[in-house]
C-alpha cells in the first residue's frame, strides 16, 4: 500500500512537474499565468490521437506531429493575445482563461465531447517492481518527465538560446538593452513550453482519458508546484512537482480519492497563510 | 459642425429642456430608469412566448449574478472568478433548506448567508493576494466546491444533482420576482457605487499601494466586496433553482464563474447596465441561436478575448462614444 502510493505519487509528480516547468518558464518571461498550457495539452492529444488513428500515422511519428502541433499553438497564443496584456498586469489572467476557453473548446468542436484514450503500442504493459504494479505507460511518463527537465535544464544553462532566457525572465528591460530580441524570446519560451505541453498530452493521454477539457484541473495543481518551487524556477518547479504528487497519492489512498484535488488546494492555502508577501505580491518588480 | 447644430435648433431644444430637468431629477433619474427598465423587462418576460421568455428569464439571471461580480471586480478591478460557486450555493443552499421544511422566503436569505459565509472565508485567505495568485485562488475555490457538491452525495446526491421545490404560486409570480430581483440587483449596484464602499473600492482599483497608504481600510473594504457580491451570486442561485425545477453540479463547475467574469467584463465592468449587456452577448446569443455549448463557449472566448485588447471597457464604452458623437455638443453652461 505505501510502496504503491509512493509509485503512483511519482508518476504523478512528473506530470505536475513537466506542467510546472512549462508555466514557470512563461510565466518567467511575459508574467503571464499560462492557464491556456492546459488547452494546448488537449490540441496536442488530440492531434496524436488524430493522426494515429485517422490519418493512419505510426504511433511514434504521431506523437511528433502532436509535439510540433501543441509548439505552433503555444507560440500563436503569445502572438496573437499575450503581447497586448503585458503592460496590464490586471488583464493578463483572465485573457489567459480567455485563451483556454477557446483553445478547449476549438477542441470540442473539432473532436466533440467523448472521453477517449491514446494507446502507445506498450499501452496494456505493467511492470512489477517488487509488490508495486507500475502501467508502462506510467514509466514512460517518469522517463519523459525526467529526460525533458534534465533536456530543458541544460538548455537554459549551457546554451547561448538559454541564457538569454533567463536573462529576460530577470530583467526584461536590461536584457533588450543588451541587444537580446524580446519578440524572439517569448517566441522561444513559448515553444519550449508548448512541446512541454505536448510531452505532457503524450504521457497523460494513455493514462487518463484526452477529451477537451481533460488538462484543466491538473493545469490548477501544477499552478500550486510553479507557487511552491518560486516562479522561473525550473529545478524549482521538479522538485515541488515530486511533492505534490507523493503528497496527493497519499491522500488519495489514506484519505479519500474523490478529494484528491483539494490537497493541491490545501497547500495552495499554507502557502499563502504562511507566506504571505514575496512570493505572493504582484506588485514586486523582478530586480536582477 | 456649426450648421449642423443650427439645424436641428428646435430639436435640440426640447432636448435640451428635457435633459434639464432629468439633471434636476439628480440620483433619482438614474433609479427611475432601472425601475422602467425592469417594468419593460417584466412585460418582455411575461408577454413573449415561453422560448423568448425562457432566454430572457436566463439572461436576467445572470444579470443578477454578474450584478454582484460588479461589486468586487468591477469597482475594486479583483478578478473574482469564483462567483460560480456562490450561484450554486444559492441554488444548493435553498433548495436543501427547502427539503428540510423551510418556506422559499426564509430559504433565500438563508442559502444568501451560507454563501457570505463562504465568501468572508475565502476573502479572509486570499485578500491578501493580488493579480494572478488572487485568479489561480479563486479558481481553485471554485473548482474545491464543484468538487464538494459533486461528491458530497448524501447531501447534494452528487451528479444526479437534485429536485428543487417550487416555492411559488406559479410561473407567472416567478417572472414577477425574476424582474423584480433583476432590477433590484441593477439599482443596488448603482447605490453601491455612488457609497462609500464604492468609492473605496474604486480607489483599490486605481491603485491599492496608496489607497492604503492614504488611510483606506482596503482589507475591510475587499471583504465587504467580496461578501456582498457572493450574497447576490446566491440570490440568483435561488432563482435558477426555481426556475430550472432541478439542479445538478455541471451547472456550478468551476469555469461558470469564470464565464460570468466573461460576461461582466465584455458588458462592462464597473457600469450599471454592464451586466446586463453582457448576459445578453453570453448567455442570450447562444441560446436565441441554439448554439452547440461548444460553439457558443468559442464565441464567447473569441469575443472576450478581442474585447480585452481592443476595448478595455466593454462594449458600454462602445455607447458612450456612440452617444457622446450623437449627442450635440454642451454649450456654455
Amino acid at each position: 500500500m505505501f510502496a504503491q502510493a509512493v509509485a503512483n505519487g511519482v508518476v504523478l509528480g512528473a506530470l505536475f512537474a513537466l506542467l510546472g516547468a512549462g508555466l514557470t518558464l512563461t510565466y518567467g518571461v511575459l508574467q503571464v499565468p499560462n492557464f491556456a498550457q492546459a488547452g494546448v495539452i488537449t490540441l496536442a492529444a488530440y492531434t496524436m490521437l488524430w493522426l494515429n488513428q485517422s490519418a493512419g500515422w505510426s504511433f511514434w511519428l504521431a506523437v511528433g506531429g502532436g509535439l510540433a502541433v501543441g509548439g505552433v499553438i503555444s507560440v500563436l497564443t503569445a502572438r496573437v493575445a499575450y503581447r497586448f496584456v503585458r503592460t496590464r498586469p490586471l488583464a493578463a489572467p483572465v485573457v489567459a482563461l480567455g485563451m483556454l476557453l477557446i483553445l478547449d473548446n476549438i477542441a470540442l468542436v473539432l473532436f466533440g465531447g467523448d472521453h477517449v484514450s491514446l494507446s502507445p503500442p506498450y499501452a496494456g504493459d505493467v511492470i512489477h517492481l517488487g509488490p508495486v504494479n507500475v502501467p508502462a505507460v506510467g514509466v514512460a511518463l517518469v522517463a519523459t518527465a525526467a529526460l525533458a527537465l534534465l533536456g530543458l535544464y541544460v538548455f537554459l544553462q549551457r546554451t547561448r538560446v538559454g541564457r538569454a532566457l533567463r536573462a529576460v525572465s530577470q530583467n526584461a528591460e536590461a536584457a533588450a538593452m543588451l541587444g537580446i530580441r524580446l519578440e524572439r524570446q517569448y517566441a522561444v519560451a513559448f515553444f519550449i513550453s508548448g512541446i512541454l505541453a505536448g510531452l505532457a498530452a503524450f504521457a497523460y493521454g494513455p493514462m487518463y482519458a484526452v477529451f477537451p477539457y481533460m488538462a484543466d484541473a491538473i493545469l490548477l495543481n501544477a499552478f500550486v508546484v510553479v507557487v511552491l518551487g518560486g516562479l522561473g524556477n525550473v529545478v524549482g518547479a521538479a522538485v515541488s512537482g515530486l511533492f505534490l504528487g507523493l503528497l496527493e497519492s497519499f491522500g488519495a489512498v489514506y484519505v479519500s480519492a474523490a478529494y484528491q484535488t483539494l490537497i493541491g488546494f490545501a497547500v495552495l492555502l499554507l502557502m499563502i497563510v504562511l507566506r504571505p508577501s514575496g512570493l505572493f505580491s504582484s506588485s514586486e518588480r523582478r530586480i536582477a | 459642425m456649426h450648421e449642423r447644430v443650427s439645424g436641428r435648433s428646435a430639436l435640440d431644444a426640447r432636448g435640451a429642456l428635457v435633459s434639464r430637468l432629468l439633471a434636476g431629477l439628480g440620483p433619482a433619474r438614474d433609479y427611475l430608469g432601472i425601475a422602467l427598465l425592469g417594468v419593460v423587462l417584466w412585460l418582455l418576460l411575461a408577454e413573449t412566448n415561453a422560448f423568448y421568455s425562457s432566454v430572457l428569464a436566463a439572461i436576467l439571471i445572470w444579470t443578477i449574478a454578474t450584478s454582484g461580480l460588479n461589486i468586487i471586480a468591477g469597482l475594486g478591478g479583483y478578478p473574482s472568478l469564483v462567483q460560480g460557486a456562490f450561484y450554486g450555493i444559492g441554488a444548493y443552499g435553498s433548495a436543501i433548506a427547502m427539503q428540510w421544511g423551510q418556506p422559499y422566503w426564509a430559504a433565500v436569505p438563508e442559502a444568501m448567508a451560507a454563501a457570505a459565509l463562504l465568501g468572508l472565508v475565502i476573502g479572509v485567505v486570499f485578500s491578501r493576494t493580488r493579480g494572478q495568485y488572487f485568479a489561480i485562488g479563486m479558481l481553485f475555490s471554485g473548482l474545491v466546491v464543484a468538487l464538494i457538491l459533486n461528491n458530497w452525495r448524501s447531501l447534494t446526491h452528487g451528479a444526479l444533482g437534485l429536485t428543487v421545490e417550487f416555492g411559488f404560486a406559479n410561473i407567472d409570480q416567478l417572472n414577477v420576482a425574476i424582474a423584480a430581483t433583476a432590477t433590484l440587483a441593477l439599482g443596488f449596484f448603482r447605490f453601491v457605487s455612488r457609497s462609500r464602499l464604492g468609492w473605496r473600492l474604486l480607489t483599490i482599483l486605481e491603485n491599492e499601494d496608496l489607497a492604503e497608504h492614504i488611510g483606506v481600510p482596503t482589507t475591510r473594504t475587499k471583504l465587504t466586496g467580496l461578501v456582498l457580491s457572493a450574497a447576490i451570486g446566491a440570490l440568483a442561485g435561488t432563482l435558477i433553482g426555481q426556475y430550472n425545477g432541478t439542479i445538478s453540479p455541471d451547472l456550478f463547475d468551476y469555469f461558470v464563474g469564470f464565464v460570468m467574469f466573461v460576461a461582466l467584463s465584455v458588458g462592462g465592468a464597473g457600469r450599471v447596465l454592464g451586466p446586463l449587456l453582457g448576459s445578453v452577448f453570453i448567455v442570450g446569443v447562444p441560446n436565441l441561436l441554439n448554439l452547440p455549448s461548444g460553439i457558443g463557449l468559442l464565441l464567447a472566448g473569441l469575443i472576450f478575448v478581442g474585447v480585452s485588447i481592443l476595448l478595455p471597457g466593454g462594449f458600454m464604452s462602445a455607447i458612450d462614444a456612440l452617444l457622446l458623437r450623437l449627442r450635440p455638443k454642451a454649450g456654455p453652461p
